[in-house]
């Protein structure tokens, strides 16, 4: 190939490249939370995981996205016994021995409801897969801190991104660790949400 | 003949300083402003296009679904109410004029039901928003992945034309040929 071939290859990636947005995230949902949500969760969970080690992994999922440079903020409410999730106006984590009925894939779900145009109650079930906590130990499952990061995401009514990098991007990868720490599009998903 | 990267690389950088330049102010760059340390975004990874996961995905979909039709939204009820587990949650029941029938046994008009919608309370609306699904509004267009008369999660797929909403890079094309059947006309 001669060099101007070369020339005009390099040139052509990085134009194909340029065209890749940098930022993609999606904003799901108006409704934003009007005074700083109470975070709380069951720790009881089926994969033999201490409620020390599941509170502290679940807990630096929102700590993440209220480090981002945005005004959201919330409130670490501790452990609760609660099994079942209801409109309360108290916002919970709770692990479920089951695969979700309506999809068996689903890691976790999150139940966001709104009222009077204000964000008002969300809710994360777990479902039954292997989770882990932390950054070793980690066998063919996903850890909490990516997931519950990824899930809190959505209680602040960022979508699901197309960005394979982002946090918000909606599969995830056994074991991986990149979802718990917050990708640039997702970063300015929050900031957009929460100015 | 092996390549030749010396020329590539001039190439790379005329290329990025083309870019550069061709960069208009609207452009949706992310701010990159210093944030607390955990903050600061991660490097991402080599960057992997998201095609061959939605595609994993849709197939995944439709290996659970037991009918999977394409048509148009034409009433939304909802109400709310306990799920299996005692949770509380908002159901909507959603009709759907049939157009394409891509896997089971379905005609005239389809009903099925999801979680996630809106009621009307004595005090006002009050609403659900679940996170792999997005309730449809009426008019809207889509192909619907359903089992046992309810959505599967991630099987409301809305269209805009014949492209997936959202930011999607699925076509409708690619819904009828992975169901195996492609498109097969309505009543």
């Amino acid at each position: 190939m001669s060099p101007m071939r070369y020339l005009a290859l390099g040139v052509l990636l990085v134009l194909g490249a340029s065209q890749i947005p940098a930022s993609a995230y999606v904003l799901s949902s108006s409704y934003k939370w009007a005074t700083p949500p109470v975070w709380r969760v069951n720790p009881a969970n089926f994969s033999g995981l201490s409620p020390e080690m599941v509170e502290a992994a679940v807990r630096s999922g929102p700590t993440q996205w209220a480090q981002a440079g945005s005004t959201f903020t919330f409130t670490w409410g501790g452990r609760v016994t609660d099994t079942v999730t209801a409109v309360d106006g108290r916002n919970v984590v709770i692990f479920r021995n089951v695969l979700k009925p309506d999809n068996s894939s689903a890691l976790a779900s999150t139940y966001s409801w709104w009222k009077n145009g204000v964000r008002y109650d969300s809710d994360i079930t777990f479902w039954m897969k292997p989770f882990f906590t932390g950054t070793s130990g980690c066998a063919s499952g996903w850890y909490i801190e990516d997931v519950a990061t990824h899930e809190i995401g959505h209680t602040l009514g960022i979508g699901h991104s197309p960005l394979a990098a982002a946090t918000m991007y909606y599969s995830a990868s056994r074991c991986e660790q990149v979802k718990r720490t917050l990708a640039a599009d997702d970063i300015a998903a929050v900031r957009a949400q929460y100015p | 003949m092996v390549p030749r990267p010396a020329y590539a690389m001039v190439g790379l950088v005329l290329g990025i300083l083309l870019a550069t330049a061709g960069c208009s102010p609207d452009t949706p760059l992310p701010e990159r402003v210093s944030a607390a340390p955990a903050a600061v975004p991660r490097q991402a990874p080599a960057q992997t296009l998201p095609e061959d996961d939605e595609i994993a995905a849709l197939d995944e979909t439709l290996a659970e679904a037991d009918t999977a039709i394409v048509g148009i939204v034409e009433a939304i009820t909802a109400e709310r109410a306990k799920n299996e587990f005692g949770d509380d949650v908002i159901y909507s029941d959603v009709d759907v004029r049939l157009d394409q029938l891509l896997k089971g046994q379905a005609a005239g008009t389809a009903r099925f039901r999801m979680e996630g919608g809106v009621v009307q309370e004595p005090d006002g609306p009050l609403g659900l928003e679940v996170s792999e699904s997005e309730v449809p509004r009426v008019g809207d267009r889509g192909a619907f992945l359903l089992r046992a008369g309810r959505a599967l999660g991630r099987g409301v797929l809305l269209l805009d034309g014949d492209q997936v909403r959202g930011r999607s890079r699925l076509r409708l094309q690619d819904i009828t040929a992975r169901a195996g059947r492609g498109a097969r006309g309505g009543p």
